[in-house]
């Protein structure tokens, strides 16, 4: 639970564990309960205290075995009074005195004229005022009787109505007593949540004495109550700086967060547990619906819608602060876009702007500059292609006006081949009749110089008639090579 | 004598310190001597047998089936820290070590009459507080009166045996 006073911030706070009790051991297996001694009709248990049982005429008390060693103090209790009926009685007091009271005192169990501070939950109406059950707090030095038939509204220091009695959870009451300023606050057992206190008093200049016992007692009359309390736990307040720090622990954090992860797991196997065993766990709350009678559960249902009621209206109040924390925000934020706006009227904003638009003319400069660029070396590249084609179209043309030449060549490729040879053979004998005319015009020379045999000499008639013989031969084998190959590709 | 701190839980170090006071309290001496039936020795063997025991009967009421020789060191100390926080706010505090002790020295009770059982009660109960005292002002750094896990850690770990001259004033 958090530090509800505010009164309280920056202060030190230590448990005091020998000021205290609790359940689940609060009793030890003799009965006893460690630093406390209780007498009377209380009745102590593992689980709480019953100072004062449901019975006529009863009155019991717990009291601190040492007295307190600290200055201020804040003391939580949690505590129920049931009983049947509307009215009850007679309630439960909280001590802190110099001396330890009585066990069966006329006080609610304790002794009068004590010398301290009671806080009284009274739950009987004895000045018939119709305001009770009343919390009320009452100092005393030790001189007054406390006075019963008034419920003591004359030496009350100051209190509140509260209705303690018959409630579904446990009442709490927490009594801080710091810097001579007294504070009570309340938890009306209407809801489980430990953080729904109310203040119920708060006095200043309240000198109480120095290191005094606490106590709890409480009493019953004609009409009876069970008076139980189950927590009794008690802090010492320190002023920041009295006490001194330590450094925290070495590996905080990493310690911090390996206990998360050992608590995750922890629960798994709890949740496994309960999976693998139902039985063991049913809750408390089935049992009890099976003794519930129908009025009852008419009420519990009542009761139950109420709930959900305020839980409601405690979220619409939470929204609605929400929304009013976003609202200033909005209105701040507004309030900043005005004080915003005044900078754009300056004239030193006028020519900002133009720069802008400068810097971007001259980039925009750039960019047609590169672009025309690139246009310029693509139509350049257009133009190279288009030579390309200029020229790929001439050779098309000139391959065309050969093509019906190249059908005529192939058909007469052997022609061809003939006519070549027929060149070359005739060209063979040129070569031969001019190397001849050649011979012939040497000789003529000297037979002009000398004169020549008639008789030995080769005739023109018979030179004339080899050659024809000659070329006749080349003719004929030139065609019968060509019927040779002729007849291969037939073949093949 | 420290050293055997370090090696166990709370609850041998808390028996560490109580013997390491019993040891300085000359009226503790005389009432218990070596051979007292609850001495030194028999109790620090008997809390190293049966550590495991008792951790396996903490885990049985909290409600976990986990077998102990699956958990690590940290794993055990957690749930040795877990087992005593019976008021679920992550702390120790004086009263739950007191149950803590008593509940692990429930058998020495077992067996005694009524009257003895009511005296060993209360002179086993003075002699834990005492120890619980030495413990907090070692362990308790930021001496909020509460043992939080990282201090429980540190504290059972080892790291500090000396008490603070300051905070020993103070109190």
């Amino acid at each position: 639970t958090g530090n509800l006073s505010p009164g309280a911030v920056g202060v030190h706070r230590r448990f005091e564990y020998k000021y205290s009790f609790k359940p689940p051991y609060l009793a030890q297996k003799d009965g006893t309960v460690p630093f406390w001694e209780y007498g009377g009709n209380a009745i102590a248990s593992s689980e709480s205290v019953r100072v004062a049982p449901s019975l006529r005429s009863q009155k019991g008390a717990i009291w601190t075995k040492s007295q307190t060693n600290f200055d201020w103090w804040d003391v939580e209790i949690v505590f129920r009074v049931t009983g049947r009926g509307r009215i009850g009685a007679d309630g439960l007091a909280f001590w802190y005195t110099t001396e330890k009271g009585d066990y069966n005192g006329p006080v609610f169990g304790s002794s009068d004229r004590w010398n301290g501070l009671a806080i009284m939950f009274d739950s009987f109406d004895n000045d018939n005022k119709h305001n009770n059950p009343y919390i009320s707090a009452v100092l005393n030095d030790g001189t007054k009787l406390y006075d019963h038939a008034e419920d003591g509204t004359t030496q009350l220091l100051s209190g509140c109505l509260r209705d303690f009695r018959n409630k579904p959870f446990p009442t709490r009451a927490r009594i801080e007593y710091y810097n001579n300023v007294l504070t009570v606050m309340i938890h009306n057992g209407m809801s489980n949540n430990n953080d729904d206190y109310e203040l119920c008093l708060r006095a200043d200049g309240v000198n109480l004495p120095k290191n005094g016992y606490f106590g709890i007692s409480a009493a019953t009359g004609g009409l009876a109550d069970d008076h139980d309390v189950f927590h009794f736990l008690t802090t010492s307040l320190h002023a920041a700086g009295q006490v001194q720090e330590q450094p925290k622990v070495e590996n905080q954090e990493k310690l911090t967060q390996e206990y998360k992860e050992y608590q995750d797991k922890l629960e798994k196997q709890k949740q496994e547990y309960k999976k693998d065993h139902p039985d063991e766990h049913k809750d408390e709350e089935d049992w009890e619906e099976f003794y519930e009678s129908e009025n009852q559960r008419e009420l519990r249902q009542i009761w139950q819608g109420q709930s959900q009621i305020a839980d409601h209206l405690r979220e619409l109040s939470r929204k609605v602060d929400e929304i009013i924390g976003r609202q200033e925000t909005t209105l701040s934020l507004v309030s900043r876009n005005a004080g915003q706006a005044l900078p754009p009227p300056a004239a030193g904003g006028v020519p900002q702007q133009q720069l802008p638009v400068g810097a971007v003319s001259r980039s925009d400069v750039d960019l047609l500059l590169t672009n025309q660029n690139m246009l310029l070396s693509s139509i350049r590249e257009i133009r190279q292609l288009v030579g390309d084609i200029n020229v790929r179209t001439d050779n098309i043309q000139t391959n065309q006006k050969h093509a019906p030449t190249a059908q005529i060549q192939s058909t007469g490729y052997d022609v061809q081949t003939l006519i070549a040879e027929m060149r070359d053979g005739m060209n063979q004998v040129k070569q031969g009749i001019t190397h001849v005319g050649q011979r012939l015009a040497a000789p003529q020379g000297a037979a002009q110089v000398a004169n020549c045999p008639t008789g030995n000499c080769v005739g023109v008639t018979l030179f004339l008639s080899v050659t024809v013989v000659q070329l006749l031969l080349v003719f004929i084998y030139n065609v019968f090579k060509n019927r040779s190959e002729a007849q291969a590709k037939k073949f093949y | 004598m420290y050293r055997m701190c370090n090696l166990s839980n709370l609850l041998n170090f808390i028996i560490c310190i109580a013997s390491f006071s019993q040891n300085f309290d000359a009226t503790l001496a005389v009432k218990r001597g070596p051979h007292h039936p609850r001495g030194e020795t028999r109790r620090v063997d008997q809390h190293l047998t049966h550590e495991e025991h008792r951790i396996d009967d903490d885990l049985k009421d909290m409600g976990v089936q986990a077998n102990l020789d699956d958990l690590s060191e940290e794993e055990k100390i957690f749930y040795m820290f877990k087992a005593h926080d019976n008021d679920n706010n992550n702390a120790l505090d004086g009263l739950e070590m007191i149950q803590s002790a008593m509940h692990h020295n429930y058998d020495y009770f077992k067996n005694n009459e009524r009257d003895a059982y009511l005296q060993n009660a209360t002179d086993e109960l003075e002699h834990f507080i005492e120890a619980i005292d030495k413990f907090l002002l070692i362990a308790d750094d930021n001496n909020d009166g509460l043992l939080h896990y990282p201090e429980f850690v540190k504290a059972i770990t080892g790291g500090k045996e000396q008490p603070n001259v300051d905070r020993n004033i103070l109190r």
